[in-house]
């Protein structure tokens, strides 16, 4: 089957400077997405994985390489020229939503400033339908509303502008476990409804391994390794990898902590 | 007359007269390390701030007891937070440790930074929170809580702002100060993982209800309740199926329920036969 290529970032290098020092956080990056795929992105702290993202989403600008976005350089857009096609959905939820406006209300404004104020309840009813959110949970501001909730509602205003593409930055590093089985559900269900594409950055491997097709594993501003969630599972090549899936834990620790002693 | 270094009895606590904990009751020996887990609200950290006692965090205890031989001190979820920020560590660790009337000597702070992994510990005391990265600022306010000697260490959430590499570092340094110091650990987590990595005693919470209690292996690999079923099933694991946790946690008939089905003996529900008293 011929698969469509939605994203195409080659070389992507960015270096920070300051007065005494000069950092890579992008170091000759390269990778794909196809249209509908679920690319993980995983790495420690650190590491280039949310810079990736800013990048993509044209919040900045690379200091060598490109990036094109459905066929087209974006490497030098700015972000309202990619919103369409492209949206982001921030780690820490309640901090992106306008602390005094009910959640309804933000959510509103975006369907404006996309120029669809004509249509705007009528088209955030139906995607609080898609993402199971309530009418009384967004009449409510983002401090009353619970992190998955606030999650939900990030999720519905980058939906508004229908994108091919999702970029997720650690969206559910700040929630409870069960809330983010939902969330990370919730993004499988609108893969396969809308046929988006989705970069789904997080640390935790296992949670990654669960949702994506393939995985690229970032170490120092560089990929140090690419695989299907399998391959990188059972037959990590990288020290890096080695590591982040000992650090998974799970169960099977008790077990562990059991041939130890 | 108390057996263990902490007893908790009935224990209610809440905000501003109104319970968001509910009839809880344990008990803890020196040295174990118990992991309360649950979903966010169900009152895991207002209990560990209901165990400091003296109404601190706006936290007070509306009924039932707390018990403890010692002093208890609590590692909040965001150590980047709870320091100050434009404060050096080294002034920070002063006061704290006079506040206390501990004394404060470089030599025992640079020891401590040293088993936590921190190398550099004089310039850590120079520098300030911001400076940090947020898994050297976790060990740091480790480091302090150890200063205080404490019998009891509260921790709340630890490891959940940390990478997953971070977050193993920080439960091995828990688990050894264990070892080292015989301080008993309540470790409040919404990550059963951890609790499977570390835990002797295992609680969950849901509804500001303690709803099953016992030992790790058993309530994580026989649980009873539906919440703590719940839980293990949003466990990701990596090549594993797909999270496959219920929406909404537990049913709504089990919300606020204690859940004691399991056999009563001398390890199980100690606070329930008067074992730790």
């Amino acid at each position: 089957m011929k698969t469509e290529c939605l994203l195409d970032v080659r070389s992507a290098c960015r270096r920070y400077k300051n007065r005494t020092r000069s950092v890579a956080a992008l170091n000759d990056v390269s990778l794909t997405l196809e249209r509908g795929e679920i690319l993980g992105v995983v790495g420690r702290s650190g590491c280039g994985k949310s810079t990736l993202l800013r990048h993509i989403a044209c919040l900045e600008k690379l200091t060598s390489g490109q990036i094109r976005l459905d066929g087209r350089d974006v490497t030098s857009a700015r972000p309202a020229d990619v919103c369409r096609r492209v949206q982001m959905i921030f780690q820490n939820a309640a901090a992106s939503f306008d602390p005094r406006m009910t959640l309804r209300d933000s959510l509103l404004e975006t369907f404006r400033l996309l120029g669809e104020g004509a249509v705007a309840r009528e088209r955030l009813g139906a995607l609080l339908r898609e993402v199971g959110l309530g009418e009384e949970t967004v009449a409510c501001y983002p401090h009353q509303v619970s992190g998955g909730q606030c999650q939900r509602a990030a999720i519905v205003r980058a939906l508004a502008a229908d994108p091919p593409l999702l970029l997720c930055d650690e969206i559910t590093s700040a929630l409870d476990v069960s809330s983010q089985a939902q969330i990370v559900r919730l993004i499988a269900r609108l893969r396969r409804r809308r046929n988006c594409a989705v970069l789904f950055v997080s640390h935790d491997l296992a949670l990654v391994a669960c949702l994506c097709d393939r995985i690229v594993v970032m170490q120092d501003g560089r990929i140090a390794e690419e695989g299907t969630p399998r391959q990188i599972a059972q037959s990590p090549r990288a020290e890096c990898t080695k590591k982040l899936l000992a650090s998974v834990l799970t169960l099977d620790a008790l077990e562990r902590r059991n041939d130890k002693n | 007359m108390m057996r263990g270094i902490l007893s908790v009895r009935e224990l209610c606590a809440g905000y501003g007269g109104a319970d968001v904990v509910s009839q809880v009751s344990f008990a803890l020996r020196g040295g174990e390390i118990l992991c309360i887990a649950g979903e966010s609200g169900c009152g895991k950290s207002t209990l560990l701030k209901a165990l400091l006692g003296g109404g601190l965090f706006g936290v007070r205890a509306t009924a039932g007891s707390v018990e403890m031989n010692g002093t208890a001190a609590l590692i909040p979820q965001d150590p980047g937070a709870s320091f100050n920020p434009i404060r050096t560590f080294a002034s920070q660790f002063r006061e704290t440790l006079a506040s206390h009337g501990r004394p404060c000597r470089e030599a025992e702070i640079l020891a401590t930074f040293d088993s936590l992994d921190l190398p550099q510990g004089g310039k850590i005391l120079k520098s300030r929170p911001y400076e940090m990265s947020g898994g050297m600022n976790q060990r740091i306010a480790i480091a302090l809580a150890l200063l205080l000697r404490p019998r009891v260490v509260l921790c709340d959430e630890v490891t959940s702002a940390l990478d997953v590499t971070s977050q193993a570092a920080v439960l091995d340094e828990l688990l050894r100060l264990r070892d080292g110091s015989g301080a008993a650990l309540i470790m409040v987590t919404h990550n059963l993982g951890v609790a499977a990595k570390c835990a002797d005693t295992v609680g969950i919470m849901h509804s500001g209800y303690l709803v099953e209690y016992g030992p790790a292996a058993e309530v994580l690999r026989r649980p009873a309740h539906p919440c703590t079923r719940n839980l293990i099933a949003a466990i990701p694991e990596p090549g594993g199926s797909f999270l496959d946790a219920q929406p909404g946690g537990a049913p709504e008939s089990y919300v606020g329920r204690p859940y004691s089905t399991r056999p009563v003996s001398a390890n199980h529900w100690i606070c329930r036969t008067g074992a730790g008293s």
